[in-house]
């Protein structure tokens, strides 16, 4: 039997009162699936993600998350889903401050309502070399650093789903490419991802590169500027 | 709300410290006063208390006072006490009547007694005279000598109406207004005198009294008493006379007793410090709301529910006035032994006023903690999620 796609999106439609931001748009995941989506700014990236997180509600069309009707879901089982299977990681690191690296992940989990496997955080911890670390507060970490933490929490939960933001867009070439290269380490972490990024060499690391333009989702097709 | 909400607020308040302790320093500083407030006020009940307890059955308690009013809790003790001893307690009301020469209304007394007054006391003698049948049917009273002058009130004529009421003078004292004195009250008594500066009604009268007891915080009338005090207990044949300067009318005690009566204000001081401690932590965390959106929408992120977020919320701020709040408490319930010893006044800490202190504890914490987290529900996720680009 064929698994059912994590994320299966259709005549998806929404807008901000007269603004309209997502017009019929299509989207399957399967799961493991990692794609990139690209768009100018203002082109509905990070909207498409709100409504991806469940955070957003839709106008019209249909949203499968793994199978269940997102817009049928009751108030406090979106959360629920939101905190057990989707991690977030965004441009900049927001872990809470005041908790250290560990208690901001032990959080996640906790809220996702999977006991924090210290084995666990401990090993991701390492695989971003952090292992020093787990102690320090946010503050006490660069931004890079603060960014993989930031990855970490998002992944001690075993997600089915990462949605990522311009995940590197505040770091340098060479630490946004260590944050991907953990993002996209299937040792590390195997199910889906979404991100967004406006870096094509980000992009190109992806299963599959889509654009967002006029509301829809489509192929990139690169339009090399000169 | 459960133990991941505290544990949540716990950390917070830990790691924010310096703003905790200024929050919950006014606080504890509202509970501290209280505390101190409930065990002074205590000590001095617990303190008329044993005052009373020396009384025997023929006894009669001559209450000299210079120039205060018995507080409310003296005659709950009285009552109380003489519940507790199956005594009769006969009140004696005192009434300002009018100026005196000086224009002073404080200085022209009257006291008033109920019937029952009068069938104990069974009085036969008027200033002197014997009783007529008729006199025996109305109230009595003893007026100062000034009032009676100002009144017209001689032993010839003895009767004045008071509020729509006859009452008959009963005697007429030099000394009482010289001012201050006050039979607050007898305890089973068969006969009484009114005691008044410099004693000599006493000395004089032909009333023969059992017991005298006699509390007086002047130091003159002291000596008076001293100086005739054989000749008088010859005289009048009593058994026993005892003026006794313990609690709460002894001259240096009565500093003490103003004390305690302005720990009274201390409650009230308290209460205000209390209210305007709990406004701060509102308006607190009224900027919190703002300034840790960052935080909240990280929350959201990690999908934590806006209510989810105003549990947390309340937890900080529960966890903040009651702690703060027993801090407080601790630190009055501990600085009682120092206080009662710098003071010289009589503190009583009891667990049944911390149980009162802990009920308005708990009752201002939720008042406080509410509205920040119901504020909280109120969060759109969408524009708290927003801020994280
Ligand atoms: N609360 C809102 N009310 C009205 N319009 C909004 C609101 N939030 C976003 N928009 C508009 O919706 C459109 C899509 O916004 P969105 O943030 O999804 O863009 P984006 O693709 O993520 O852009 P960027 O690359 O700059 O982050 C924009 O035109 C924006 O102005
Ligand atoms: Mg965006």
């Amino acid at each position: 039997m064929e698994q059912t796609p994590l994320i299966q999106m259709q005549g998806l439609r929404f807008a901000y009162g007269p603004v309209s931001v997502l017009a019929d748009l299509g989207l399957t995941l399967g799961h493991g699936e990692r794609i990139a989506i690209m768009g100018r700014s203002g082109a509905g990236k990070s909207t498409l993600l709100h409504i991806l997180a469940l955070l957003q509600s839709f106008n019209e069309g249909r949203f499968l998350f793994d199978g269940e009707a997102v817009d049928t879901l009751e108030r406090g089982r979106k959360e629920e889903v939101r905190a057990r299977h989707i991690g977030m990681v965004f441009q900049a690191h927001y872990l809470i401050p005041y908790l250290t690296v560990e208690e901001n992940v032990v959080l996640a989990c906790e809220l996702a309502g999977v006991p924090a496997d210290p084995n666990q955080v401990t090993h991701l911890l390492a695989c971003v070399g952090l292992t020093e670390r787990g102690k320090h507060r946010p503050t006490q970490l660069s931004g890079g650093e603060q960014q993989r933490a930031g990855l970490v929490r998002a992944l001690a939960k075993q997600p089915l789903l990462l949605l990522a933001d311009e995940p590197t867009g505040n770091l340098d070439v060479e630490t946004g490419g260590r944050v991907l290269d953990l993002m996209l380490d299937p040792a590390i972490y195997a199910g889906a991802v979404i991100a967004v990024t406006h870096q094509p060499e980000v992009a190109n690391r992806f299963d599959r590169v889509l654009a967002l333009r006029d509301g829809r989702l489509q192929y990139q097709t690169w339009e090399q500027p000169r | 709300m459960s133990g991941g909400h505290l544990r949540h607020a716990r950390r917070y308040l830990a790691r924010h410290l310096g703003q905790t302790l200024l929050s919950g320093l006014g606080i504890a500083f509202s509970l501290l006063l209280l505390t101190l407030t409930q065990a002074s006020q205590r000590g001095t009940f617990e303190a008329v208390l044993r005052e009373f307890e020396g009384l025997g059955q023929n006894s009669a308690l001559l209450y000299m006072h210079e120039n205060e009013r018995l507080p409310p809790r003296f005659f709950e003790g009285l009552g109380r006490l003489s519940d507790n001893h199956q005594w009769r307690t006969l009140p004696i009301f005192e009434s300002a009547l009018g100026a005196n020469a000086v224009g002073q209304p404080v200085q022209a007394r009257v006291l008033f007694t109920d019937p029952d007054f009068t069938a104990v006391f069974q009085p036969k003698l008027a200033a002197g005279d014997p009783l007529r049948e008729e006199d025996q049917h109305v109230n009595r009273a003893v007026i100062g000598s000034t009032l009676a002058e100002q009144l017209g009130i001689s032993l010839a004529t003895p009767h004045v109406k008071l509020g729509g009421e006859w009452y008959q003078v009963r005697g007429i004292s030099n000394g009482l207004q010289a001012g201050g004195s006050q039979i607050h009250q007898f305890l089973n008594i068969r006969e009484a005198a009114l005691v008044v500066r410099p004693l000599d009604s006493l000395l004089h009268g032909n009333r023969p009294l059992k017991f005298v007891l006699i509390r007086t915080a002047n130091r003159e009338q002291l000596a008076d008493v001293g100086r005739r005090f054989t000749h008088f207990l010859a005289e009048s044949g009593l058994d026993h006379l005892r003026y006794d300067l313990r609690l709460p009318l002894k001259q240096n005690q009565l500093t003490a007793r103003s004390q305690a009566l302005l720990a009274a204000h201390g409650g009230l001081v308290g209460a205000v410090c209390l209210l305007l401690s709990c406004l701060g932590i509102l308006i607190s965390y009224q900027l919190q709301l703002r300034y840790r959106r960052e935080e909240f929408g990280t929350l959201i992120a990690l999908g934590a529910s806006p209510a989810f977020i105003g549990k947390n919320l309340f937890a900080e701020v529960l966890l903040l006035v009651a702690g703060s709040g027993f801090a407080g408490m601790a630190t009055g319930i501990a600085a009682c032994i120092p206080v009662a010893w710098v003071w010289v006044t009589p503190m009583s800490p009891h667990p049944a006023d911390w149980a009162t202190s802990v009920g308005l504890l708990a009752l201002v914490a939720l008042a406080t903690a509410l509205p920040p987290a119901l504020l909280a529900r109120r969060f759109d996720p969408i524009e708290l999620m927003r801020l994280h680009r």
